[in-house]
Order: structure tokens, then sequence, then C-alpha cells
């Protein structure tokens, strides 16, 4: 049976939108550790911050070792299985075309014709290393606000709570029981389709609000193959067990949407059908 | 632990609202939230038109107004709330500051969006065409989890700037 539990919820602004954690009233005081788990992969993974993980990366010179955080690695390697699977089209290395058309700020000490390196240039050391083969921009926006909300699930399960839910600017996870509703709005603020969630992972996508012209180009920052920018006039939304995979898979259902289907039915997740006479846009 | 489940549910018929609230913490609750087991003295202060461009100035964004809605903690920090006011949101936030005047948290206090403009659109008005008037309207307050496009945070994170500003020019002395 679904019902509204009453949950005790907080919003703080956090990865550039607005973090939302609920829990059982109960356990209120375990929503300070999901937001510090947020916080946590923020100032790990944020191109914008230059002391993050992500900034030494790119500040490092080809060959170079980087010592970064276990979190970090675990994205880059989610980010490499993922780039495996879907022959490229799912790929962090992004962030070089993203400064290049405008959506990313340039590094500061960096010249983009230097850090043209690919996704096979990143070298997975070790649990705490990587090394770039050649300079990379790396842009972990498809995928850090997902693993930051399974990591923010991860704190609230520890605190102990039992029930409740993140939601990362609508990159969203529920747990426990019993099931929650969620909702999907598309671009005009009208509710597309509502579902009711349990111990699963939601997360939308749609590139109506992102694009820029540049020199007479329409460009999105979502990329097919060949880097044709993606245009969608649709919200994709995507159901996983965990919130990296359904961030990631948004991606990659925009451009490829029976790829994206493959993958997730062996995660036991899928693209929500959004009902044909919903308006979009 | 269970399994992952999910339904997509019958079609309800929204008259979609055009405007979403939440009030996530009164004055009260986010004081006891950021100041635990501390007491706040209201400091309310109005600034004149000098800080008011010294703001302006160093954040870089305007003030709502000359009042500036602060409390100090017991233990030396500042709980300052403040709006920001978007195309289409109004945000109310508190920012809490230590007793040297950095930022300890920021929690969203209350949360509006309103696409009102948007009704008056033939394609948003087309989406009812056909149901019946007054079928299964939900209030606004009742739509929560909610996955769409993201919205940017940018507008509270002027806010917060201007919150810093706020502290240094008005508080701080």
């Amino acid at each position: 049976m679904c019902s509204d539990i009453p949950l005790v919820r907080r919003a703080q602004p956090l990865l550039g939108t607005f973090v939302e954690i609920a829990a059982e009233s109960a356990c209120a005081s375990a929503i300070d550790a999901g937001f510090a788990a947020i916080r946590n992969i923020q100032q790990r993974m944020s191109f914008h911050e230059s002391g993050s993980d992500l900034s030494r990366i790119h500040r490092a010179n080809a060959g170079e070792c980087v010592e970064v955080d276990r979190h970090t690695i675990e994205v880059l390697r989610l980010a490499e299985r993922l780039n495996a699977a879907t022959a490229g089209l799912f790929d962090i290395t992004t962030g070089h075309a993203l400064v290049r058309d405008g959506f990313l700020p340039l590094p500061d000490g960096a010249m983009l014709e230097d850090c043209d390196g690919t996704a096979d240039d990143v070298e997975i050391v070790d649990d705490t290393h990587v090394r770039c083969r050649r300079r990379v921009l790396i842009d972990l926006g498809g995928i850090a606000k997902g693993y930051a909300v399974d990591r923010a699930v991860d704190a609230l399960l520890e605190a102990g709570a039992r029930v409740g839910i993140v939601n990362a600017g609508g990159d969203l996870r529920v747990f426990g029981h019993p099931a929650q509703t969620v909702h999907i709005r598309g671009a005009s603020g009208g509710i597309l389709a509502s579902l009711l969630l349990e111990n699963a992972a939601l997360a939308s996508s749609a590139n109506i609000d992102t694009r820029r012209v540049v020199r007479g180009r329409i460009c999105t920052p979502h990329f097919a193959p060949r880097g044709k920018p993606v245009l969608i006039d649709r919200t994709i939304s995507v159901m996983a067990p965990t919130c990296a995979i359904a961030d990631a898979m948004t991606k990659v259902a925009m451009t490829d949407p029976d790829l994206a289907e493959l993958l997730l039915a062996d995660q036991h997740g899928g693209i929500v059908a959004i009902p044909l006479n919903a308006v979009d846009g | 632990m269970s399994g992952h489940k999910w339904l997509l549910l019958a079609p309800v018929v929204l008259v979609s609202p055009p405007a979403y609230a939440t009030t996530y913490l009164t004055v009260e609750q986010a004081q006891a939230i950021m100041f635990p087991r501390e007491t706040l003295r209201p400091a309310f202060r109005a600034m004149d038109a000098t800080q008011f461009a010294a703001i302006v100035k160093a954040a870089g964004v305007a003030p709502n107004g000359r009042q500036v809605r602060a409390w100090q903690a017991s233990g030396g920090g500042w709980m300052i709330v403040d709006q920001v006011v978007g195309k289409h949101e109004f945000i109310t936030f508190a920012v809490a500051l230590d007793s040297g005047g950095a930022i300890k948290s920021v929690e969203i206090m209350e949360y509006r969006e309103s696409y009102g403009d948007q009704v008056r659109l033939p394609k948003w008005r087309a989406q009812f065409a056909g149901k019946r008037p007054g079928a299964a309207l939900k209030l606004d307050q009742d739509i929560r989890n909610i996955s769409g496009a993201t919205l940017s945070c940018r507008h509270v994170t002027d806010g917060v700037r201007r919150v810093l500003a706020t502290y240094t020019l008005v508080l701080a002395h």
C-alpha cells in the first residue's frame, strides 16, 4: 500500500542544485549525516572547486600519478565500465567539448588544446591513485550527483534511518518501506507521470533549457557519437537500483534508448514510459 | 534488504498546479538545527544607504530591502534569514555563521515555485482539453518527490554571498 508516511524533510543548496533529504521523524538527526555525505562528494568531484580531486587531476601533467579519494576512484571505475558497456557513448572526458562550447569554464592554468585526452587515457592505478597518459578534462556531472545520492542514502541507513528519500535536483533514491510516490515533471512544470518506488532510484534528463548557439551551431551538454549534439524535446527518466546508474543512464538513454533499455534490464531497471498525451516542453 | 520495485501509477488528473510550495523549516526549527543547545537573541538591523551600496558592490547583488533579519547565538555565531526571488521561484533560506563570520551551513526554509504565466500558453492548456473540470485536483503541497530537469541553486548561492557581505558590513561591528 502506498502512503505518504510522515517524514522530516530538509533541503540545502548543494551540487549546484537543491538537495532534499527526508527520513522518519524519529531519525531526524540522521539527515545531518546525509548532507555531510553529499558535501564530501561535492568537495571531491566538483569541476569548479580548485581543491577538488578533479581539479588536481586536471592540473597534473601527462603521466603524473595523482592521489585521490577512494570515492573518486570508485566513480572513475564506474565511468570506465559504463564507457566500455556503451561503446564510448558514456564518456566523462567530454569536459573538453563542454569547455570548448562554453558549458564549463576552463580551469585556471589550463590550455584547452593541451587537454585533449580521451577516456582511454585515464588509467586507474589503484584504489587511491589515477594517472592520465594525456591531459584530460573530466566532467563528472553525468554521474557524480547520482553517486552522491547513493552515499547519502548509505549514511542515512548507517545513522539508523529506516525510510526516507534523497533527492538531488531530481536525481532521487527512495529507501525503506513503504514504497513512496514520486513524480516526473516536464519542462513546462507540469507533472507527466507518477510512480510508486521502493528501494529504487529515478533520474531525469532533458536539454531544452541547456542549449547554446556557438558559431551558428546549436550545442547541448549532451553528445552523441562523433560529437554531434543530442537534441531531444522530451524528458527522459530512468529507474535503476542505484542513483549513480540512473543518473549515468539518462545520458545514454537520450541518444540510444534501446541500448539503455538493454543495459538497464540487466540491472532490473528501465526507461520510464511517459504517457503519450502528457505534454512536455 | 528488500529488492527494488516500481509501479507506474494510473495517471492522476491534475490541474497541473501552476505553483508548488514546500515549507521545510520555521525560524525556530532552523535555529534548533543550526545552533543546537544554544539560545538565539534577535538582532535585527536596518542598513543605511551606504551599507546597501557597499553590499551591492561586494556581493554583486542588491539586498531585498533595508532590514537584516539576524539572530545572535549564545555561542557567538549568527543566523541570518534572507530571500531570493527568481523567474519562477521564491526561496527563503537561513545562513548559520560561526563567531568568526564563516559559513557553518545553509538551510532552505521555504521553497515556492510559480509557473502562473505558463497557464495561458495553448500547449499547456491543451493537456487538459476534454477533462472534466474539478476532477481529482491534487493540492500543490501534496506533490513531493519530483524528478525532472535539474534546477540551479545559483540564486541562493548569490543570496548567501549577499548575506556574507551583509554580515561583514552591517553586523560584525
